[in-house]
């Protein structure tokens, strides 16, 4: 009775399953495994100490983990693997299995082909439903399937292998917590390298695909020249498509911008800072903190909207008002909205380097018969100039980056001008511009792309360094 | 003796006292002006907050509800199941669902087919609105032979007039029994108790002259442009002539003379049309032509009865002349109707009269009902606004966020364990910090070209799929998790890392056991703020393609998605009205994620901050 309800309940489990990946349900069982030889390296090392007397040299609890790594992480480290290759495997040998004329298609449509073929055979509504593409889906169940269970039996050998080879190490002597702790440590400092290789891979990457923009366009005429249009020519006789990547009106546009932002926010965000940190009471502070906290939290693609839907229109009536004809997308409109979004970053900065400010420099300045404005005027902004400035160049490196507010409120013509009730396009705006939509990966708009973005990472970068020294510097003087 | 003749003793040196004092009102003016431009910059501030949240919630309130189409539906085995073998696929992909729904609507209307008017009354609801009708018959083909109630949403334009975003819908009361004549012409005449059609006539006569006057403001700053614009054409004209005898930049001249050419060519077709629209509407407002004639481009008036529906096309306080839109029922008593003016041109909206006329019968038949919106939680993106929902984008959000808290919480708590407490002072270990101080400044836009050039491009992972932007949020959000947590860490006080040692505890141990437990609310916290960061994180996510149409939810890392931010980002940028308190609404879930990720970060750090 009670197997025959057993074997029920495992065959409908069985089912449930079929359509989890087999790699999947090999992964939960090696987990599984290895908590079980947890229990088992745990329970066998104080089995030996109450067999053969004397003491471990590591808690039981270490015996469990070095065996439980043993087991667990070149195993699922061959799963992950799996799961990293399976994709490219599966495409290379799918292609020797397709015709000829499939095979030559254009990249797109092949890419196109094997999404397709792939949706048909693991679920999903694909664009089209040819034999071809059938045969193919079967042929990819067929590889996937097959690479799934090599896999699948190579992770269970490697299972096994650590498990017996873990097995033969632990002993009453044996420095488990050592190694253990040394797994850890390394993990460690893995995890520490990784925010060096991310570095590595932004400068490289940008490097690599703006050197093989430069070598097909001029730096001279990207850095210098005044016409962008990057629509380059489809078609080779196509007349008045070619491409111009001269960047000097995005740069204006861009500067234009984040300057109609820093005059709003440079003011405000300071003038919240002081008042806050010098007048404000503490009730009045526990209120106002977070409500400029909240202002920081707001996703910029919300001030994006706000821009675009809310203050453009109102702009844009206004100025219908007075006469002046301004655009729908202005950068009027973009600039003011990133000020509103900068405001918070300023005065939360600028506050500590405020608070930082000893108070037994304001006491002397009190003594000495000044009032509050003054000590502020004359003694607190002077010490904390340092710390405002750095503070000020990270929030102009902010704006400079800011990319959802443009996109959406500043528009795409790049006009070379400083009016700011024009329209005017950013960097930002043009490197996603550029990268968005069917773009195939390895054309000028995409190089131009990466040299627009290698251009913005360099000026944010020297900012940010600037900025960090200085209030370091800053900070030293009065720690 | 006293020499009162003798100057009084007045030093050469001003009164020091005497100064201050002369001073201190002004001194005492500037505090006061400098407090208060403190004052203003924080009203300023907060002003600027507060006119974002009221203005998305304003333009939200719209999406809040949704007009529904009720139907009793006839599930007939012809049009659900054409092939005949209960196959749930064939039923889903060759059922004729919205067949259906117009049968249903045709029942409702009979007559609608010989008035040529069934597209319009078809145009109540669209026909993907229909497609989860076949969902439910696939699911139970034991509904097939018998009948069906469903609730569809209505066409977006329509759902908006209904909630009044067309401007403010009048409705006057009629007087008298209406009396209804057939023309010969086809139209028919209405008339009503005496000058029934007085008031309407007036309103309408009021409205087209204040679009009149409306539209002379509106010349006024268009002939100031014109004047602008000739000036500029001038101005270029000698800048060309100047340029061809210098030779040089005389295609940039010409093309911008050509822009400001069209420019003023533009506004003098424009001003034209106004000037012939001001010189109508005053004629028809006066009503120098006999009755008021009514078109496209002026308000609409429908007279409605308890089943039937006219539109005005000339009228007359005393009369009006009407196409008839919703033929009425036998039995309609006619006692009981009501003038309709709709003040929006049907040129100035997306859903015409007939469809308006429809859905206003349907819904005083009470078979369109509003309810709350909820088709914005159980759908996913479509190309109608009204079937669009958010479920695949919250879905895609959390898969790409467990990837980012998955990579980046672990990694850059070890991170930060192994920067504070194991590593040597050396050249490496400083460049490491550098590093990540830097980091935590780039754009965010960088890491998404990082994304695009080294895991679509050189590892040649899927588009658009939550483990790319699930991984690119996790190396951007990384630094943030580092610093807070490194400060964190640092402030744990050494002693409790001397008892742990003193007691015989590994240097691991020490830290395992007792000083990441200690540092655990700091890190945490700053960890939750970074994962709300990345939850609202929109730019380097359109790098990697997750700027996408998905309609099915994602059910794995590696399929199509895309996140909130971008959802909406997409949704903000498309054209129908509908959209854009779609939008405010999904703006305002985000923000409400982001309040409850943000307010349970202050819970922990308030809950478990322990000071020293």
């Amino acid at each position: 009775m009670v197997a025959r309800a057993g074997l029920g309940v495992i065959s409908v489990l069985m089912q449930g399953f079929s359509d989890l990946p087999i790699t999947l349900m090999i992964g939960v069982l090696i987990l599984a495994f290895g908590a079980w030889t947890w229990r088992d390296a745990h329970a066998r090392a104080i089995g030996t100490v109450r067999a053969t007397g004397g003491r471990l040299h590591s808690l039981p609890g270490y015996h469990g983990w070095y065996q439980l790594l043993w087991v667990v992480v070149p195993a699922i480290g061959l799963l992950l693997v799996f799961e990293i290759i399976a994709q490219g495997t599966m495409r290379s040998m799918l292609l020797g299995e397709l015709s000829a004329q499939t095979r030559d298609l254009p990249k797109e449509r092949l890419d196109l082909f094997f999404i397709d073929a792939q949706k048909l055979a693991f679920g999903g509504t694909p664009s089209a439903r040819t034999p071809e593409l059938l045969a193919a889906s079967e042929t990819l169940r067929g590889i996937r399937g097959g690479l799934s269970v090599a896999f699948s039996i190579g992770a269970i050998i490697l299972a096994g292998l650590g498990f017996f080879l873990s097995r033969s190490h632990l002993g009453r002597d044996f420095r488990a917590r050592n190694a253990v702790e040394a797994v850890i440590q390394a993990f460690m400092i893995i995890a520490s390298g990784i925010a060096i290789v991310t570095t590595l891979g932004i400068v490289s990457s940008l490097l690599f695909e703006t050197i093989k923009f430069f070598s097909s366009y001029s730096p001279i005429d990207f850095l210098f020249g005044t016409q962008w249009s990057p629509q380059v020519a489809i078609r080779a006789d196509q007349v008045g498509q070619s491409g111009a990547f001269g960047a000097v009106p995005l740069f204006t546009g861009t500067f234009l911008i984040m300057l109609i932002a820093m005059i709003v926010a440079i003011p405000v965000g300071l003038g919240s800072a002081i008042y806050l940190s010098e007048y404000a009471s503490s009730r009045a502070r526990a209120i106002i903190k977070p409500i400029l906290e909240l202002l920081a939290g707001i996703p910029t693609v919300v001030f994006g909207f706000f821009a675009l839907l809310t203050v453009a229109p109102i702009i844009r009536g206004f100025g219908t008002v007075i006469g002046l004809d301004v655009s729908a997308q202005s950068a009027l409109a973009a600039g003011l909205v990133m000020g509103i979004m900068i405001i918070p970053f300023i005065s939360s900065l600028s506050d500590d380097v405020i608070n930082a400010v000893p108070q037994a420099l304001r006491d002397g300045s009190y003594a000495m018969g000044a009032t509050k404005s003054e000590t502020i005027g004359r003694v607190v902004i002077p010490a904390a100039l340092p710390g405002i400035v750095g503070s000020v160049l990270l929030a102009v490196s902010k704006a400079l980056g800011e990319t959802m507010i443009v996109t959406m409120a500043a528009g795409q013509n790049a006009n070379l001008t400083l009016n700011p009730l024009d329209m005017v396009t950013t960097v930002t705006v043009q490197i996603v511009t550029l990268l968005t939509g069917d773009q195939e990966y390895d054309s000028p708009k995409t190089h131009a792309a990466f040299a627009l973005g290698f251009v913005l990472f360099f000026v944010t970068l020297i900012l940010n360094i600037i900025a960090l020294r200085v209030v370091q510097k800053y900070r030293e003087k009065y720690d | 003796m006293t020499d009162t003749s003798s100057p009084p003793t007045t030093s050469l040196r001003p009164n020091l006292r005497d100064v201050v004092a002369a001073n201190m009102k002004k001194r005492y003016a500037t505090e006061k002006l400098f407090r208060g431009f403190g004052l203003a910059m924080v009203a300023t501030a907060i002003l600027a907050c507060g006119l974002l949240v009221v203005s998305i919630l304003a333009q939200s309130v719209p999406a809040l509800t949704e007009n529904r189409l009720h139907l009793t539906l006839n599930v007939s085995a012809a049009k659900a199941d054409p092939i005949g073998k209960g196959n749930a696929l064939e039923i889903r992909e060759q059922g004729d669902f919205y067949g259906m729904v117009q049968d249903g609507l045709v029942e409702r209307f009979p007559s609608a087919e010989a008035d040529g008017t069934l597209d319009d009354l078809f145009d109540v609801t669209t026909s993907l609105a229909a497609v989860p009708i076949g969902k439910t018959i696939a699911a139970d083909p034991s509904l097939i032979g018998k009948t069906l109630d469903v609730a569809l949403p209505v066409n977006d334009d329509l759902d908006l007039f209904l909630k009044g975003a067309f401007g403010k819908t009048l409705e006057i009361k009629g007087r008298g029994p209406l009396v209804v004549a057939l023309q010969p012409d086809g139209s028919f005449a209405l008339s009503g108790d005496g000058q029934a059609f007085a008031t309407a006539a007036q309103t309408l006569r009021n409205n087209l002259s204040q679009k009149a006057a409306a539209l002379e403001q509106v010349l006024v700053t268009k002939r100031q442009r014109l004047g602008a614009g000739q000036a500029q054409v001038k101005a270029l004209n000698a800048r060309l002539t100047a340029a061809k005898s210098a030779k040089t930049g005389v295609a940039g001249v010409e093309a911008s003379l050509e822009q400001a050419q069209s420019n003023v060519d533009g506004l003098v077709g424009e001003i034209s049309v106004d000037t012939a629209n001001i010189v109508a509407f005053r004629a028809s407002a006066r009503g120098e032509s006999g009755p008021l004639q009514l078109s496209d481009d002026k308000p609409t008036l429908l007279i409605e009865t308890k089943s039937g529906t006219y539109k005005v096309q000339s009228l007359t306080p005393a009369g009006a002349t009407a196409k008839l839109m919703v033929r009425p029922q036998s039995g309609d008593t006619q006692s009981d109707w009501q003038i309709i003016q709709i003040a929006t041109p049907q040129s100035g909206r997306a859903v015409n009269d007939e469809t308006i006329a429809y859905g206003r019968q349907l819904k005083a038949q009470n078979a369109i009902r509003s309810a709350l919106n909820t088709t914005i939680f159980t759908n996913s993106d479509s190309n109608e606004p009204e079937l669009s929902g958010l479920l695949s984008a919250f879905i895609g959000s959390l898969l790409t966020l467990a990837v980012t808290a998955c990579l980046a919480v672990p990694i850059g708590v070890a991170t930060a364990v192994y920067l504070e407490e194991f590593a040597p002072k050396n050249w490496l270990t400083d460049f490491i910090e550098v590093n990540i101080n830097n980091l935590a400044a780039v754009p965010s836009i960088v890491f998404g070209l990082l994304g695009f050039a080294v895991f679509l491009t050189f590892f040649n992972m899927p588009r658009s799929a939550p483990i790319v932007g699930g991984i690119v949020l996790a190396l951007m959000s990384l630094p943030v998790i580092i610093i807070a947590s490194r400060a964190a860490l640092k402030a744990v006080p050494p002693s409790i890392r001397e008892a742990a040692l003193g007691v015989g505890a590994s240097k691991m141990q020490t830290i395992f056991h007792h000083v990441l437990p200690l540092a655990m609310p700091g890190i945490m916290t700053g960890s939750i703020l970074a994962m709300a960061h990345a939850l609202g994180e929109t730019a380097p996510l359109l790098m990697i393609g997750m700027v996408a149409f998905i309609a099915d939810v994602p059910t794995g890392l590696t399929d199509s998605a895309t996140v909130l931010p971008v959802e909406l980002f997409m949704w903000a940028g498309r054209p129908e009205r509908a959209w854009e308190p779609r939008t405010a609404l999904a703006i305002i879930l985000l923000l409400i994620f982001m309040i409850v990720m943000n307010g349970i970060a202050i819970y922990l750090r308030r809950k478990f901050e322990r000071r020293w």
